[in-house]
C-alpha cells in the first residue's frame, strides 16, 4: 500500500476484510493491483 | 502500457514497430496467447513467469514464440503466467514496461480470459481498434471496463493505410465524436499503421502519449492507483448494501 494515505489505508483494510468474509473473488486481483498482499486461508 | 483490444487488432504489430523490431509473433490467425511485458535491462533475454510460486525459466529471446504463441503452446497448455522480455531498447523509457495481452472476441475464449484476468495490474491503456470495424459496442464496453481501473485510457485507431485520406479522416471523426458521446471527458485517439508510409503516426504516438506520460509518470501512476482504490471501495461497499438490503 506504498504512497497511500493513512485514511485509505483503514479503508482497504475494511474492504479486504470484506472480500475475504464474502469470498468476493472477483475482487482480489484489483486488491492484489494496489499492493495488498491477500491471502484467503479459506 | 498495456494494449488491449480485439483479436487481430493489430496489437502486436503496433508494439512490434514501436520497438522498430520484430520482438512478437504476428501472424494472419489469432496469435497471442500469453501476456507478454517488455521492459529495460542492459542485456537482451526472456523470462518464463509460471504460477506455481511464481517459478521463473529464463530462456533466449529467440524462444519467446514457443511460449506466447497459439500455434506452438495451444490453449496455453504449457500453463505460462506471463513472459517478460527484457530490451536494450527499452533504455530511452526505463520506467515504462510495454505490455501485449491476448486478443478479445475471437473463438479462443482463454485468450480474452488471460487479458481480463492481468488488466487490473494496467495503470496505462491503450486500447486498439482496427478501422474495419471502425468501432463497437464491444470495444466501448472494453474502455468503460478499463477506466474503472485507470483513468489513463487511450484509443490507437489501427491499419489506417486501408483507407484512403478522405476515408481517414472520415473515420477519425467517427470514432473520435462517438467515443466523446459516451465519454464526455474525453479520450485521446491515435491513428496509426506498421506500413512504409506512415512514419508520422509513430512519431506523433511518441511525443504525444509517450513522452508525455513519462514526464508525468508519477503523477499519473498516482491517477491510476486513485482510480483502483476507488473501484475496489465502491464494490466493496456496493456489496454490503446489497446484503443489507432486506428481503420484501
Amino acid at each position: 500500500m506504498i504512497g497511500l494515505e493513512n485514511q485509505n489505508k483503514k479503508a482497504i483494510s475494511v474492504a479486504a476484510e470484506v472480500i475475504r468474509e464474502y469470498h468476493l473473488t472477483d475482487l482480489q486481483p484489483l486488491l492484489h493491483a494496489i499492493g495488498v498482499n491477500y491471502v484467503d486461508n479459506t | 502500457m498495456a494494449v488491449f483490444g480485439r483479436f487481430k487488432a493489430g496489437k502486436s504489430s503496433f508494439l512490434n514497430h514501436l520497438l522498430v523490431r520484430p520482438v512478437l509473433p504476428v501472424g494472419v490467425v489469432p496469435v497471442t496467447s500469453v501476456v507478454t511485458d517488455i521492459c529495460y535491462a542492459p542485456q537482451e533475454f526472456a523470462e518464463v513467469i509460471f504460477p506455481q510460486q511464481d517459478k521463473v525459466e529464463k530462456i533466449p529471446l529467440s524462444e519467446i514464440h514457443a511460449y506466447i504463441s497459439e500455434s506452438e503452446n495451444p490453449e496455453n497448455r504449457r500453463g505460462v503466467k506471463a513472459v517478460c522480455v527484457f530490451l536494450p531498447e527499452m533504455a530511452p523509457c526505463r520506467q515504462l514496461r510495454l505490455v501485449d495481452t491476448p486478443g478479445l472476441e475471437s473463438i479462443l475464449a482463454h485468450n480474452a480470459e488471460a487479458s481480463l484476468a492481468w488488466s487490473p495490474n494496467t495503470d496505462l491503456a491503450l486500447v486498439a481498434i482496427g478501422v474495419d470495424p471502425p468501432l463497437t459496442q464491444q470495444d466501448v464496453s472494453l474502455i468503460e471496463r478499463l477506466r474503472r481501473l485507470t483513468p489513463n485510457v487511450s484509443v490507437l485507431l489501427t491499419n489506417m493505410d486501408l483507407l484512403g485520406a478522405a476515408e481517414q479522416q472520415e473515420v477519425l471523426d467517427f470514432v473520435t465524436s462517438q467515443l466523446r458521446t459516451k465519454f464526455p471527458e474525453g479520450l485521446r485517439v491515435f491513428p496509426y499503421s506498421v506500413k512504409p508510409g506512415y512514419e508520422e503516426f509513430r512519431q506523433t504516438f511518441k511525443a504525444e502519449h509517450l513522452a508525455k506520460s513519462l514526464a508525468q509518470f508519477e503523477k499519473e501512476d498516482s491517477a491510476a492507483i486513485s482510480r483502483k482504490l476507488y473501484t475496489l471501495l465502491s464494490s466493496a461497499a456496493g456489496y454490503l448494501n446489497w446484503r443489507a438490503t432486506p428481503p420484501k
